[in-house]
Formats: structure tokens, sequence, C-alpha cells
């Protein structure tokens, strides 16, 4: 094993109301399923971005935003730079919000929605009024509504992270990644089917 | 005379529901009569002379009632109150249909009523408690609720509807800001203590409110100490010790909190000694820590439904468990919850099963917990387990949602959800 992939994540106690920190789980793992190393490094605005490879901002409630923000303000500009170096930011949810919100980028509310979205093969949970883009893909960067484990149910964009970085060969296979690949093909199914 | 159109017509769906499917029939006629009758059950609730007691919260909401009915009965009071499956608005009209007669009216001296705290708020506007509980506020239910601080403004207008008393935990800040609201004469505290949760190991993670920390009023019941199933209460003055009807700090919780309702209604008169036989003798609600026999061996139900329920019963699981099962069913609409959950004491899973198998499969596979199967047909999943040979310690345990339990207990023909026995 060679370099220790680092996946940096802001507040992950309080970013991760519907499981968003699993996103980091399931990258590390693939990483790991494929020879390669990989550390989860908890961060504050006042971490130091260049030691991590990704950076995710989570997903958190009113309350764990407005108190976050209160001691430091600086963090989604802090966000936007790192994703404006072409670096990769996953920004999920209220997160992504919050990136909209400090790039001034205006959106509308509209009727609240609480359901499974396809969006061109990315399966995930919307539970927002916001109206906005469900994915956007900027420079290195994704930012998404669709909040939660959204890596462990679409594994292909996990690879694609993962293969876009050039952290390992995608095309290396083992027995954990087909087993788990099967299951999220099970979950992305019977997400309509509720 | 007004509801026995609609009240004869939900009897008649029961019946016809209950004749295809022994055992069910809880929900569909509940649905009918809340369209032909909508005010049905805020006059059922508001006519029973010593008034109405809710009990909410996210979580303990049945057990705790369960355990207010037993003590309410014990001291001579005729109560009406919820089965555990019935406690959003359909299934309060499905008990109405069950329980009252044909003009809507249903026997009985007091109500004693669990209610999910989505409903809970809604219906206060028309009925307003005589007394409530007001358990805690977990992160929980978050397609529903979207956000934590949206369950405490809900479970806000409960105590404020509140007449005679309202009790509230003295460990959540989340009830310490509710009980900001209301009037010092009005409300009363309960309490886990953090000295019982350093005891056992585990932790009740209330939903934070990210605001300054409010100072713990003193509780007039607290948890003195808890060994395994031995809890001690102390009631205002007094000491109450007893067994816990199952394992685990949130029974505790409950515990205190009923003993805190029983305490309001009674006051003076209640009994303690009385109390203790009670809750020694008090069976578990059912997939509440329930052992029950199962093709002649004990097989454990244990109920998930949502992040610290999970938490909660994985951190009171024995060491040496051999077997477990584990389904999630459709019950949970998200499931993105279950990431939230640290899994690594679930140990030895023979069979992951229930509507959403893959999401749960998914979870453990990358914590790192192994499991034997992933079923899809959940009833041959059952029959699997069930088939495999006794464990050489303890006995099997089954972990699964409400869905997933409902429906294993009726193809294993468990049909009256009251039918549990204590071990």
């Amino acid at each position: 094993m060679s370099k220790t992939v680092m996946l940096g994540s802001f507040y992950p106690e309080d970013l991760n109301l519907n499981g968003d920190q699993a996103n980091l789980l399931v990258l590390a793992k693939r990483l790991e399923w494929r020879g390669v190393n990989a550390v989860i490094v908890p961060l504050t605005g006042s971490s130091n971005l260049e030691k991590v490879d990704l950076v995710l901002l989570g997903h958190g409630s009113m309350a764990a935003w407005n108190s976050i923000l209160k001691t430091d303000p600086e963090l989604i500009t802090k966000s936007i730079d790192y994703m404006n170096a072409n670096r990769p930011l996953l920004a999920i949810g209220s997160g992504y919000v919050k990136v909209l919100d400090e790039l001034g980028e205006s959106y509308s509310s509209k009727e609240h929605r609480s359901e499974f979205v396809d969006v061109d093969g990315v399966v995930g949970y919307v539970n927002s009024s916001a109206d906005v883009d469900l994915i956007q893909f900027r420079n290195s960067s994704v930012l998404t509504l669709l909040h939660g484990p959204l890596l462990a149910k679409n594994p292909k964009l996990a690879d694609e992270i993962i293969r876009s970085n050039e952290w390992a060969d995608i095309s290396m296979r083992s027995s954990e990644l087909d087993q788990v690949d099967e299951l999220a093909a099970i979950s992305r199914r019977t997400a309509f089917e509720h | 005379m007004r509801y026995l159109p609609a009240l004869l017509i939900g009897r008649l769906v029961r019946f016809a529901v209950r004749l295809v499917r022994p055992g069910g029939g809880s929900a569909l006629p509940g649905l009918v009569v809340s369209k032909l009758a909508p005010k049905l059950v805020n006059k059922a609730l508001n006519s029973f002379p010593q008034g109405l007691v809710v009990i909410t919260g996210t979580a303990g909401k049945s057990t705790t009632t369960k355990m207010v009915v037993a003590l309410a009965r014990a001291h001579g009071l005729e109560v009406f109150t919820n089965p555990s499956t019935a406690n959003i608005e359909q299934g309060f009209f499905s008990t109405i249909v069950r329980y009252g007669n044909l003009f809507g009216r249903v026997p009985g001296d007091i109500a004693i009523i669990e209610m999910d705290e989505g409903h809970a708020a809604t219906l206060v506007k028309d009925v307003q408690p005589r007394v409530s509980a007001i358990l805690n506020v977990f992160e929980d239910q978050l397609d529903r609720f979207i956000d934590p601080a949206l369950v405490r403004e809900k479970l806000m207008a409960v105590a404020k509807s509140t007449s005679q008393k309202v009790l509230l935990n003295s460990d959540d800040q989340n009830c310490l800001l509710i009980a900001e609201q209301i009037a010092e004469d009005r409300k009363s505290f309960f309490e886990l203590g953090e000295s019982v949760q350093i005891a056992s190991n585990s932790k009740m993670e209330y939903a934070k409110t990210y605001l300054e920390e409010l100072p713990q009023p003193t509780a007039g019941f607290k948890v003195i100490s808890l060994n395994e199933r031995t809890i001690s209460i102390k009631v205002k003055e007094n000491e109450v010790s007893f067994e816990l009807p199952a394992r685990g700090l949130h029974f505790a919780l409950d515990a205190v909190a009923a003993i805190s309702v029983a305490n309001e209604l009674f006051g003076g008169q209640l009994k303690l000694s009385l109390v203790a036989e009670v809750m020694n003798n008090l069976p578990p609600v059912f997939s509440r820590g329930e052992i029950k026999e199962v093709n002649g061996e004990q097989v454990e139900f244990i109920l998930v439904q949502n992040p610290i329920s999970t938490q909660l019963n994985l951190d009171n699981l024995p060491q040496d468990i051999e077997q477990v099962f584990f389904a999630i069913g459709r019950d949970v609409h998200d499931p993105s919850w279950l990431w939230t959950v640290d899994f690594a004491k679930m140990k030895n899973v023979s069979c992951v099963s229930g509507f959403n198998y893959a999401d749960a499969a998914l979870v453990l596979a990358y914590q790192g917990i192994g499991f034997k199967a992933a079923e899809e047909d959940y009833f041959k999943a059952i029959d699997d387990f069930l088939a495999l040979p006794k464990p050489t310690l303890g006995h099997k345990t089954v972990i699964y949602s409400a869905d997933a339990m409902r429906r294993l207990r009726r193809y294993k023909g468990f049909t009256d959800p009251e039918d549990v026995d204590r071990v």
C-alpha cells in the first residue's frame, strides 16, 4: 500500500442527521477493498484543508447550522474555495443549500418533497422544499440535495469519485465489492416499491 | 345517534377483515370511520369523567403507557387505553370501533393513551389532556418531521394544552425548553440521571438543541440505581424498588415516567407497595424484550423503531449472542437512519431480511458486521432462521422493525398483541 487517502469531514457529529457521514465510510471501504488505505479526518473551519483529499459537508438540523456558523462563520467560504481550487467537495442536503446561499445563487421554494428520486440513474432521498438541481457536478465536486448514504446506494458514483481522483484502479474487483454492489442494485429498485 | 351509521359500518368492516385475516383488522375500520365521522375521537376522548392522560415523545410511549394503565387499574380506576400498535389517528378510530358502543361512548373512568408526537399536536387542538408526559425528543422519522426542532414544537403544543400537570424528562434539554413555557404549578420532572447511565455503559443521546444548556431542575422522581433489571426509584420523599419487565436503560426511563404520572393521578393515595407489586408482575409490551416459545424453543423479540431504540437495544445484547435475525420492513420509509447506528455489538447475524433487507445488509457490510444470508423472501427467512439448531448459549434473537414484526407475528399466528408473558 502506498498513499493513504485522507477523507475530511466538517463537524461529523453534527452534520450527520440522515447518516450523511456514511458516504466517507463507503469511500474508505471501497478503497480498502482495492488495497488502498483511507482514513476519515474530522475537520473544523480552522483545519488545514491542504492535507485532505476530499471534504464532506453533510446535512445538519437547523439548530446545528445556527450553532456551527455562529462559531465558524468562514466554514462555507472555505468549502467553496476548496471546490474552486478543483478539489473534491461533497456537499449533501443542507450542506449543499448553504453553499448555494453563500454563492448568492438564488432559488425558490416549492412544495416540500419527502421521497426517493432517480436523477439520471442516481437514486437518493430528497426531503426538502428547496427548488434546486438535485445533483450538480462542479469542477471535481459533487453537490446534491439527496441526503444520507448516497454513495452506498450508488456505487458507480462512489467509484467515479475514486477514479477521477486517481486514488485506485476501479477495475479491481473483490468479493466484498460484488456483494455490496449487488445489494445496492436491490436497494435502488426497492426505493420505488414503497 | 349521530355516529351510529359510521360505527355500524366500521364494525362490519372490522368483522370482514378479521374473517380473512384473523388477528388483523386494526387499521382499515379506523380509516373508514375517520372519513365518515371525523369528530368521533374528540367526542370519545372528551367524555371520560376523570379526563385524559397523554403519553407522548419520540421513544418509550408504549411501555410507559402500559405501566401507567396497570398502576391506575391497580388503584381502582376503570381505564380506557389504546393498544400499542394504535397510537396514530386511524388507530384511535379503530380502538373506538372495537371498544365503544354504537353511540361512540367508551366505558371507563379515565383515558390513558399513547400518542404519536405528530398526531398529538393536531388532536390537542380539540381535546384537552388533564395530565401529559413528554418523554423525550430524539432524532427520528426525519422523513416525516424534517428537523428535531419541529418535533419539539409539536410536543410544546401538547404541554401547553394540558390542564393539570405536565410531567417532563429533566435529562432532556428539549423537555427543559418546553418546560420554560409552562407555569411552575403545572409541571413536574422525572429523570434517569447521569450516574445510572454511566453505570450501565449506555447513554440516552437526546436531540441536541445547540442552545446554552438550561440548568437541570430537581426531579421529584428519579432513578436511584439500576442493576440489570433491578431498579430503585425516588418518589418524592420515598423510594420504591422492583424488577423491570425487560433489561435496558430505556425501560428504566419508562418506569420513572410512569410512576410520576401515577403519582399525579393519585397523589397521597399512591401506594408504593402496590406500585412494586404491579411493576414486578408487568409483562413487557410485545417485542420489547419479549421472550416467546416458538417451535419448542425460546426466542427473544426486539422491536427497533428509530436510531435510539436500535442503539440502546444493541448496547444491551448479550456478549455471547449466537444467532440473530435482523429484519427492516416497509415501515422504514427512508432507511438512511440505519447508518447513524453503530452495529458493532450485533454479532453472529444469521440472516438479514424484510422489505429493506438490502439497505440493512449494506449497512452491516460497510460496518464490517458479517451476516450469513440476506434473504428477500421474508417468510422463507423466518422459517430458515427458526429451523437453525438451538444455540448452545442463550436463545435465538429477532431484531426487527414494526412492519417486519407485524408480518412475522401474523405468519406465526401470534394474533393477540397483548399476549406477552413475563420471563
